[in-house]
């Protein structure tokens, strides 16, 4: 007796979990599948693209391993700021300053520490800097309640020219390298070390595992990820409850643009090892289909940000070997997000969600039942 | 005019998994008033829609005067003589009655709207049936009360031998009520019927020739209003026995907990709500305010629990001024607040019970330690409080999951959990089962025994009535009237709701925030 409950809750949690699986590769499918007809119809090779494509998460480990690392980190940034229904979507922008922070302090004050020192306090300066960047959205969304979607935005933008401004003009390198639109290259004892020789993965990638775990259990177990819940399920609760909301938007903001921040730091020590004028690489947009796959969930990005990783690594290989262009990777994310969006959307205005694999799961537990 | 004789044999509809109606069998009568009861979501607005052609069963069939029909849509079924009055009126304010009558279906001579045909028509149909309305005013000037007739008024315009009712009397004062029931029996006379929804077993008795109780989907009795009583009504609708009043000892009123001096506030839309409101409570007593809703009872109330901004006036909780005050700062006061709308304001429905019944404690050092929440803490907050209020759900369900009544006891649990100095009730038991009301209303009491000073704001006059020990009838942003429950007639009360002061008694009422007694 005992036993049957049991191994009937085992069944209905395994079910439960397959079905929440499903839902979320169910927009994976739906954008592969798009992307296949659009391909197909401009007459590329489309069996050769998948191949390449898919291929690189068995030929390219470590490729996948190094776009996984800052796909994980703003991937967080944007679960930590969907979960509060705060609608970070500029985390491409904080990202950049905290390249350009960290940049900064390796170059110019690292230098004066020992070199593990240097790394963390160009770790911590990306983090400050992308936190700063996204302030005043913040406070522009609490104080005059200027929506956040569109500030965040424009402060990519803004964010962009900096940069570039920063790195032609004061930041300028004195080499070689100088020439090529960049600053000097950060001291290599700074650099972060490979996970194996010659690959492009480094100990970034732990890192932005253990920040992954640390969010987890911050949003789960802390003060501040349990008001997050209760404001993103329904504000007029939460100040009826007596939390601070803005306080509460700001603080989630400030950790989203940090680790998007960070995200960039890694990208500094880890890969560039100098700052560029220009790196469009579009990560945050991309830990926006991260963590929307993931269905915001913090250990469900991991795996998120190594999936796409593995796509943007193969999307590299893919423009030798088949003459597609890479971006059909970019693709790839926009579909996800719309088709998440979109049935968020459906969900919001309290229709019944489109199904198309979960009709097959509930027919499977149907079965079961019967 | 034919009569006409509805069957309806064996309707069902499934919304998904559920059931809202299973293989239900009604007659309706010419020149009868049929009532259906049930709680809420027994599915009897569905099957009201069914009926008005809105709704498309998946089973079963309607027979009008033996004529197998098949309702495509509501002017199908306006055409075949029902009429529908729902309980959001499909008027123009702007308009005059005559005007909001004719619309869509106006007389022409010449292709121009006859207007003086129109007046006609309004004023005869409006004296056949008692319906006291003139055609020449304007719709948004109305009670609600007289709209509900204009909309009555105007399915008779277009032919309505039968006309359904959902729900007609939530909105009404208790007079209007007893009016819409003097209607709905002139109507049978000329062989018309009336098919009414309602959950007020009162006006049930008073006005219905054939009673239909639903639970679940299925009809579970079928009487004549003549050979049976609100228990038993009340049995078959819950399915169990029921206490229909609320045990209470004379209350035993300590100190001043909440003094309210002249208060004003506004509504959503800026118009002001609240125009001078005083009043003191007391511990150990319920204060209950009646009103009909939208007369600022709602925006008193968010006003005092600091959700909504005081234009002038004064609040001070046991002593301390907090007018200004968040919500946080009162609820660490002492005060504590059950608001009317449970899933817009009172919960965070895709959380789990566990956690909306920390939700305005979490900081407290029982449940928080070092920014951490102590998760076996709020575990077994929740057990306790799941087995004291019997809610039927688990700790870690999402509150969404669970059935109204239940999401309203664990709103009840964690604001009474604090022990509370001063708790604002609003429409406790709006939504929540007849079986659910008794346990809330016991509650409410026992937190009076305990000291606590109670704000009881309904909608439902017998449940104000009921439980209050102190009454006050609030009218346009006034409370108008200070009374006596155990002494009061309804009536009396149903008066001041509508605003009319009755001639006799001045020093029981009262203008603006001056207190007569
Ligand atoms: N359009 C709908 N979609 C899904 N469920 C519905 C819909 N309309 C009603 N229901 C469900 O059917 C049941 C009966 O609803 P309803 O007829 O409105 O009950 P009542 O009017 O008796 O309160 C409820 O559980 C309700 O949630
Ligand atoms: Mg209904």
């Amino acid at each position: 007796m005992r036993v049957d409950i049991s191994m009937q809750r085992m069944r209905t949690a395994a079910t439960a979990g397959l079905r929440v699986i499903v839902r979320q590769l169910e927009p994976l499918l739906l954008a592969f599948l798009i992307v296949a007809v659009v391909l197909l119809v401009s007459g590329y090779d489309v069996p050769a693209v998948f191949k390449s494509l898919l291929g690189s998460f068995v030929t390219d480990f470590y490729g996948m391993l190094r776009w996984a690392t800052p796909m994980i980190l703003t991937g967080l940034a944007t679960a930590v700021a969907f979960r509060a229904r705060v609608w970070n979507i500029g985390m491409d922008g904080q990202l950049l300053i905290g390249a350009l922070a960290g940049g900064a302090f390796a170059l110019y004050v690292a230098p004066l520490f020992s070199p593990n020192l240097g790394v963390l306090v160009v770790l911590i300066a990306s983090l400050t800097g992308g936190a700063l960047w996204a302030l005043p959205a913040a406070i522009l969304r609490v104080r005059w309640g200027v929506p956040e979607i569109i500030t965040t935005i424009l402060l990519i933008e803004i964010a962009s020219l900096l940069v570039s401004w920063l790195v032609l003009g004061p930041m300028k390198g004195q080499g070689a390298l100088g020439a090529s639109m960049s600053t000097d290259q950060v001291d290599q004892s700074m650099w972060l070390r490979p996970l194996k020789w010659q690959e492009p993965a480094t100990v970034g990638f732990y890192i932005s595992v253990a920040v992954a775990i640390f969010i987890g259990w911050y949003l789960m177990r802390s003060r501040h990820g349990f008001e997050i819940s209760i404001f993103g399920d329904n504000r007029q609760f939460a100040s009826y409850a007596g939390m601070n909301n803005p306080w509460i938007v700001v603080r989630t903001m400030l950790i989203s643009g940090a680790l998007a921040g960070l995200a960039g730091g890694l990208e500094v020590l880890g890969s560039m090892h100098r700052l560029p004028s220009e790196f469009a690489a579009n990560l945050g947009f991309q830990g926006i289909a991260v963590s929307l796959v993931a269905g915001n969930n913090p250990f469900g990005i991991i795996l998120g940000g190594v999936f796409f990783g593995g796509l943007k690594a193969g999307g590299t290989t893919l423009q030798l070997q088949t003459e597609t262009p890479r971006d059909v990777v970019d693709i790839i994310s926009a579909i996800v997000i719309l088709v998440i969006t979109a049935r968020v959307g459906y969900q919001f205005l309290g229709r019944r969600q489109p199904r198309l694999l979960s009709r097959f799961v509930r027919s499977v537990q149907e079965k079961e039942g019967a | 005019m034919t009569t006409l004789r509805v069957e309806m044999h064996q309707i069902t509809k499934r919304y998904g998994d559920l059931t809202a109606n299973d293989g239900i069998d009604l007659v309706v009568e010419p020149g009868t008033v049929h009532a259906i009861v049930g709680e809420n979501g027994a599915g009897k607005s569905t099957l009201m829609n069914v009926l008005y052609g809105m709704v498309r069963p998946d089973l079963g069939s309607i027979d009008i005067n033996g004529e197998r029909v098949d309702l495509t849509g509501p002017h199908d079924a306006i055409r075949r003589g029902i009429g529908m009055v729902h309980q959001h009126f499909m008027l123009v304010p702007s308009l005059s009655v005559a005007e909001n009558v004719i619309i869509g279906s106006a007389p022409t001579r010449g292709g121009l709207i006859n207007r003086r045909q129109a007046r006609e028509i309004v004023r005869r149909v409006s004296d056949e049936y008692g319906l006291q309305i003139d055609p020449d005013d304007r719709v948004g000037e109305l009670p609600v009360g007289s709209q509900q007739r204009v909309e009555i008024l105007k399915a008779l315009y277009r032919g309505a031998e039968l006309l359904i009712l959902d729900e007609p009397t939530a909105v009404l004062t208790p007079q209007e009520a007893v009016e819409l029931g003097r209607v709905m029996r002139q109507l049978t006379e000329s062989g018309k019927s009336a098919l009414f929804i309602s959950h007020k077993l009162k006006e049930v008795m008073a006005v219905s020739d054939e009673i239909t109780v639903m639970r679940r989907g299925r009809v579970t009795g079928r009487f004549s209003a003549g050979e049976t009583d609100e228990r038993a009504l009340a049995r078959t609708m819950v399915g169990r026995e029921v206490m229909t009043t609320v045990a209470k000892a004379p209350a035993e009123s300590g100190a001043t907990v909440l003094e309210v001096r002249d208060l004003a506030a506004n509504d959503d839309r800026g118009h002001q709500a609240v125009r001078g409101v005083s009043l003191s409570l007391c511990a150990g007593t319920i204060t209950g305010i009646a009103g009909v809703e939208g007369n600022g009872q709602t925006e008193l109330i968010e006003c005092l629990a600091g959700l909504r901004p005081t234009l002038s006036g004064e609040v001070r909780l046991s002593g301390v001024e907090i007018t200004g005050a968040s919500p946080r700062r009162r609820r660490t006061l002492g005060m504590s607040h059950i608001p009317e709308d449970r899933l817009k304001r009172g919960l965070a429905p895709n959380r789990s019970v566990a956690e909306n019944l920390v939700a305005t404690t979490y900081r407290s050092a029982s449940f928080t330690r070092f920014g951490v929440i102590r998760r076996a803490e709020v575990r077994s907050n929740a057990e306790e409080a799941i087995g004291r209020f019997g809610i039927a759900g688990r700790h870690d369900q999402p509150v969404a999951a669970l059935s109204g009544g239940n999401m309203q006891k664990v709103v009840v649990a964690r604001e009474l959990a604090q022990d509370p100095d001063v708790v604002l009730i609003a429409q406790p038991t709006r939504g929540v089962d007849i079986g659910a009301i008794e346990n809330i209303h016991r509650e409410i009491v026992a937190l009076r025994d305990r000291g606590a000073a109670v704000l009881l704001v309904s909608a439902e006059l017998d449940e104000v009535m009921q439980l209050a020990d102190d009454l006050y009838v609030m009218y346009e942003g006034r409370l108008v009237a200070q009374l006596d429950p155990t002494a009061v007639h309804e009536n009396e009360i149903g008066m001041h709701m509508a605003g009319v002061t009755p001639g006799r008694s001045n020093a029981e009422s009262m203008t603006g925030g001056d207190r007569a007694r």
